[in-house]
């Protein structure tokens, strides 16, 4: 199940949750399970996480330590937490760019973040594959809940990564693998039982749940991860277990002038 | 050096966005951070055998588990030890705290003991909460630590100087935020019991309609 990052480019498929689909396909379906979520994303985000993942994003800002005058890109960012965040510590000399690569998950995170007075910070549609953005142009990159969803996540590593400046830093918080056996096994039943009723009930969409069940468990765990990392040219990268490491946080450095 | 192992990670985030929020009140401290950007400190706690890496930048410094060049110095001692690190500093004393053994280039650890003492970090006020029965095992994990080492953050920031002002204002803000949401994380909390109790009942139901009569 872990991702061998020296693997050769495989074959033309990929897996979309517990499915092997077309690699070409995966990007629509992700984006047609995120369109069918993003009214209620917040509702059952909450529900999902049981409302721990407000706690898992307050970790990252503060680890992210974001300073006025700063700027930062939250990649994947959908409805906009971190972005708000940010949005507050860069203060008017600073930047946050919120993007997404779905339309309908920007569509909601702006018009959340004006309800919530944050206003005037560019949103931009954009594939984490190929980040439209500069060479060294940000202090901070930031992927929640994003990477898994990422048909090539190599190489939405490499593309964080050339856009941050030399000193600058990337945090990746993403469900990851519990530390212990039966930690794994109550989470298992959580979120393959649970978690598509609640889908059902709550979003009317059970089949975008059992993705997002899915999608979890094919993420590659903390190890594999770091060395994604390093291997794109992150270094210090550092992993921060959270809740028994159903989530985790990895940070890394751009440290090259 | 030792039998030390890296430090939990969750510790030594802790160690990290402290130091920053103090060095961040100085600009002369930052500037000395990126002055001593080649430079590396390593702290091992002795008992606890943990291992943490401090590297300066311009932003203030990086800490770590683990490195892959060896630091500048090393300092190892029991965790009291570090406590009283700047605070001797500070009252003129140059002497290092008793129990404190140096191996390494002693410069760079004076310029890091100036650096703490100018802007007033005490180490006291993060290792003691790691001592004591099983504390550095909840310090160092699960989300209750977590949550008390945010708040135990901010208050440490309310404390300290009219310096602070500025940031504090931000800070008090977010304390507020984090009450009010960790009451919405109980009814969801609660609510979801509901559902699964709820779930489990048409379950049952439902098995028990299914059995053959
Ligand atoms: C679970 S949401 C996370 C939203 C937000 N960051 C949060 O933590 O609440 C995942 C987001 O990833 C986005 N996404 C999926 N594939 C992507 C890609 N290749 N590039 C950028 N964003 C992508 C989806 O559109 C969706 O908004």
């Amino acid at each position: 199940m872990s991702h061998d990052p020296s693997d050769p480019k495989p074959s033309s498929t990929t897996h979309f949750g517990y499915q092997q689909v077309p690699v070409a396909d995966k990007q629509k379906r992700v984006a047609e399970v995120f369109s069918s979520v993003a009214r209620r994303y917040d509702l059952m985000n909450d529900l999902m996480s049981m409302g721990v993942h407000r706690l898992w994003k307050r970790f990252v800002i503060d680890l992210a330590g974001v300073r006025a005058g700063e700027r930062v890109l939250d990649v994947a960012g959908g409805t906009g937490d971190l972005t708000r965040e940010f949005a507050k510590q860069v203060g008017p000399r600073g930047q946050v760019v919120l993007s997404d690569i779905n339309a309908a998950m920007l569509g909601e995170g702006r018009r959340r973040l004006i309800d919530q007075g944050v206003v005037g910070l560019p949103v931009v549609q954009a594939n984490a594959e190929m980040l439209p953005f500069a060479d060294r142009s940000f202090d901070c990159v930031t992927i929640g809940f994003g990477l898994r969803n990422v048909t090539d996540k190599d190489a939405a590593l490499r593309s964080m990564r050339r856009v941050l400046k030399p000193g600058g830093r990337l945090l990746v918080l993403e469900f990851s693998k519990p530390l212990n056996a039966g930690l794994s096994k109550l989470y298992d039943q959580y979120s393959f039982k649970l978690l598509p009723l609640m889908g059902r009930f709550v979003a009317r969409d059970e089949a975008s749940y059992r993705y997002l069940a899915e999608s979890i468990r094919m993420h590659p765990d903390q190890q594999t991860l770091k060395g994604m990392m390093e291997n794109a040219g992150l270094e210090r990268c550092q992993v921060y277990n959270l809740t028994g490491g159903i989530v985790a946080v990895h940070r890394g450095f751009r440290l090259d002038a | 050096m030792s039998s030390a192992k890296a430090a939990p990670p969750l510790v030594c985030a802790g160690l990290e966005v402290a130091l920053n929020r103090y060095l961040q009140i100085e600009p002369a401290a930052l500037a000395e951070c990126a002055a001593m950007s080649s430079n590396s400190i390593a702290l091992e706690l002795e008992g606890l055998a943990w291992q943490l890496f401090i590297e300066f930048d311009a932003r203030g410094v990086r800490v770590t588990n683990e490195s892959d060049k060896p630091p500048s110095v090393s300092l190892i001692g029991p965790p009291p030890a570090f406590a009283g690190m700047a605070a001797k500093l500070a009252g003129g004393d140059t002497a290092l705290p008793a129990g404190l053994r140096v191996e390494g280039e002693a410069e760079v650890l004076q310029r890091f003991r100036r650096l703490l003492g100018r802007v007033g970090f005490d180490f006291e006020e993060w290792i003691v909460p790691l001592l004591g029965d099983g504390a550095a095992h909840r310090a160092a994990q699960g989300l209750k630590a977590l949550i008390n080492w945010g708040r135990n953050s901010s208050r440490t920031m309310a404390q300290n100087t009219a310096e602070y002002l500025v940031e504090e204002t931000r800070d008090l803000a977010r304390g507020i935020d984090v009450t009010e949401w960790m009451d919405e994380v109980d009814r969801l909390r609660e609510r979801a019991d509901r559902i699964e109790a709820r779930m489990s009942r048409l379950e049952r139901r439902k098995n028990i309609e299914s059995r053959p009569a």
